[in-house]
């Protein structure tokens, strides 16, 4: 999955689909492989479980961390910090970005576009078959356009992060795979990979492009 | 029952809305019940219903009070500052017998406050959510299935008591995700509503709907019928979940999100060897006092954990009615109590070995 190992990725998709735990996994793999990696959280539009949660664990690992200036505070107000601006100057440093759900939340990657682009990023429709706004193919192209239009850039590839939380198994995955062809072919977008549970990797073998991910959004009776 | 689906806490009351015939939505915009509102403007167009953003509280819930008043199934939603805002006509709806559903997806206060997850407006849903002698029906889930289940119960017992019924949840339930199953459209029970402003065709007399009474003995009279219908729903409507009480020596007691953490928290000190259960109200009003009273003669003490300064908790020792020593933890502000700081507080009551 070369298209992740591209100096610029943009992590998009409809709210709950899965993006910020996608993009925290993206963060460490990468880091893992030895990349010097930063992780920006752009969500202007979620107050609650988004990627901020980890700085923590990021800073940890040598993940430098940008987040909205208020991020997990009361003030209510999309504002954003300049250090993404001084990140984009740097073009060996590898930048995840973080984006918020829905057109609403993909306005603030319009902000950033202009100096994007010329980078060719990869820009990843994250997707769930499990959320019912995107329970189809063509709705969730819907929210892909409107997407798109929000935030001034174009998909490049599809990720497909179908989960039932706790009650994800193997058959989740697979009951999701006609749903992804068709996205792709209405979509004329590759798919990057199958972003599933790593327990549940074993059992899907037979499946290309199987990205083992763990699961980091909880909540606090989660021990 | 339809597939399972991953949804937000949010998203579900919406969904279970809609299938439950809600067609008439009618809101203004506020954290951390975005997604409700966002999820209504998405579906009820496409379904020939309304979805309005009224220009403010005050306005959204008199247009609920119109679409009531009709006969329909409506909706608001709101947190806490919100409903502040909207007490004075949920007082109308009250004095006016009209069903409807609204959603309080609370949040720190008083005030503007915070917007992380409180139960801090326990006492405004079941003491004073308007002025005068009235109370609301009041529902508190503890999981995403729970939300979508209860608001179909909430319509159903609204309409029939002609009571306004609230689904108090708070943030951490709003904007979690867990999997759902919907139920399919047309389950939904079916009330008498001669009552309902319709348009009386010349064929019946005037339906009258309203909560002015030009005199004290009618007012009175109004309320004490009222209050009968009340008494039915406190003997009949009670929901309440009892978990691992059967050998318990303490009980805690909670309700939402909380009742969560308790049980985590119980399952550790269980380890321990501490015999500890759960009482969780669903209905905060009617409150279950006789489950309450019941655990008095086999627990030593209680714990309420509330993420307040402790509003249940008056509702536990009136049930005790001082039979057994009540104790209190929680945090307020938005802080959300973790299941170490209640095994702590159990322990602290003397139940550790």
């Amino acid at each position: 999955m070369k298209e992740l190992e591209n100096k610029r990725v943009i992590v998009l998709g409809h709210y709950g689909s899965g993006k910020t735990n996608f993009a925290v996994n993206l963060a460490l793999q990468r880091r893992a492989a030895g990349c010097e990696v930063a992780l920006c959280d752009l969500d202007i539009v979620n107050p609650y479980f988004r990627s901020a949660d980890f700085a923590g664990k990021m800073e940890e690992m040598g993940i430098e961390m940008v987040s909205p200036s208020f991020a997990g505070t009361n003030v209510d107000v999309p504002a954003l910090t300049g250090r993404l601006d001084g990140l984009l100057a740097n073009p060996d440093r590898q930048i995840i970005v973080d984006v918020g759900g829905d057109d609403a939340g993909a306005i603030a990657v319009g902000r950033y576009a202009r100096k994007l682009l010329p980078e060719e990023p990869t820009v990843l429709y994250i997707v769930s078959a499990c959320r019912p706004i995107t329970d189809t193919p063509q709705a969730a192209l819907e929210i892909l356009r409107e997407i798109e239009y929000a935030s001034h850039v174009k998909a490049t590839h599809i990720v497909n992060c179908t989960n039932l939380g706790k009650e994800t198994t193997a058959q989740t995955i697979r009951g999701s795979l006609e749903y992804i062809d068709e996205l792709c072919e209405l979509s004329g977008l590759p798919l990057c990979c199958h972003a599933v549970r790593s327990d549940l990797a074993a059992e899907l073998t037979d499946i290309d492009r199987i990205l083992p991910v763990e699961i980091f959004v909880k909540v606090p009776w989660d021990l | 029952m339809s597939e399972r689906v991953l949804v937000k806490g949010n998203e579900a009351l919406a969904e279970a809305a809609i299938r439950a015939g809600c067609r008439h939505f009618f809101g203004y915009p506020i954290t951390p019940q975005t997604e409700v509102a966002t999820y209504m403007a998405r579906k009820m167009p496409k379904i020939g219903g309304t979805y309005l953003q009224a220009e403010s509280e005050v306005a959204a819930i008199n247009m609920v009070y119109g679409a009531a008043a009709a006969g329909v199934r409506v909706m608001t939603s709101s947190s806490s500052p919100g409903i502040s805002l909207k007490s004075e006509g949920i007082s109308y709806l009250a004095g006016s017998d009209l069903p409807c559903l609204i959603i309080n997806i609370q949040r720190g206060g008083p005030g503007l406050g915070g917007i992380q997850p409180s139960q801090a407006d326990y006492w405004q849903a079941t003491r004073a959510p308007g002025h005068g002698d009235l109370h609301l029906l009041v529902y508190a889930p503890n999981n995403v299935q729970e939300m979508v289940n209860l608001v179909f119960e909430a319509y159903d017992k609204a309409e029939q008591y002609r009571v306004p019924a609230m689904i108090l949840g708070d943030g951490l339930l709003g904007q979690m995700m867990e999997p759902v199953s919907f139920p399919e459209e047309g389950e939904i029970k079916q009330h008498d509503k001669s009552w309902a402003v319709t348009g009386h065709k010349n064929q019946r007399k005037h339906n009258i709907v309203n909560s002015l009474y030009l005199k004290a003995d009618e007012l009175e009279k109004t309320v004490l019928d009222r209050f009968e219908r009340y008494a039915q729903i406190e003997a009949n409507e009670v929901m309440v979940e009892e978990y691992l009480m059967e050998d318990a020596e303490y009980a805690i007691v909670a309700f939402g999100a909380t009742s969560r953490i308790a049980k985590a928290a119980i399952q550790q000190l269980r380890d321990q060897g501490v015999k500890v259960g759960l009482i969780r109200p669903i209905t905060l009003w009617p409150f279950p006092k006789e489950a309450i009273a019941k655990a008095c003669d086999k627990v030593k003490g209680f714990l309420t954990v509330e993420m307040s300064m402790g509003q249940m908790l008056d509702d536990v020792r009136l049930a005790v009615n001082g039979r057994k020593p009540v104790e209190f933890f929680g945090h307020t502000g938005g802080i959300v109590p973790t299941p170490a700081e209640i095994v702590e507080a159990v322990k602290a009551m003397g139940g550790a070995k």
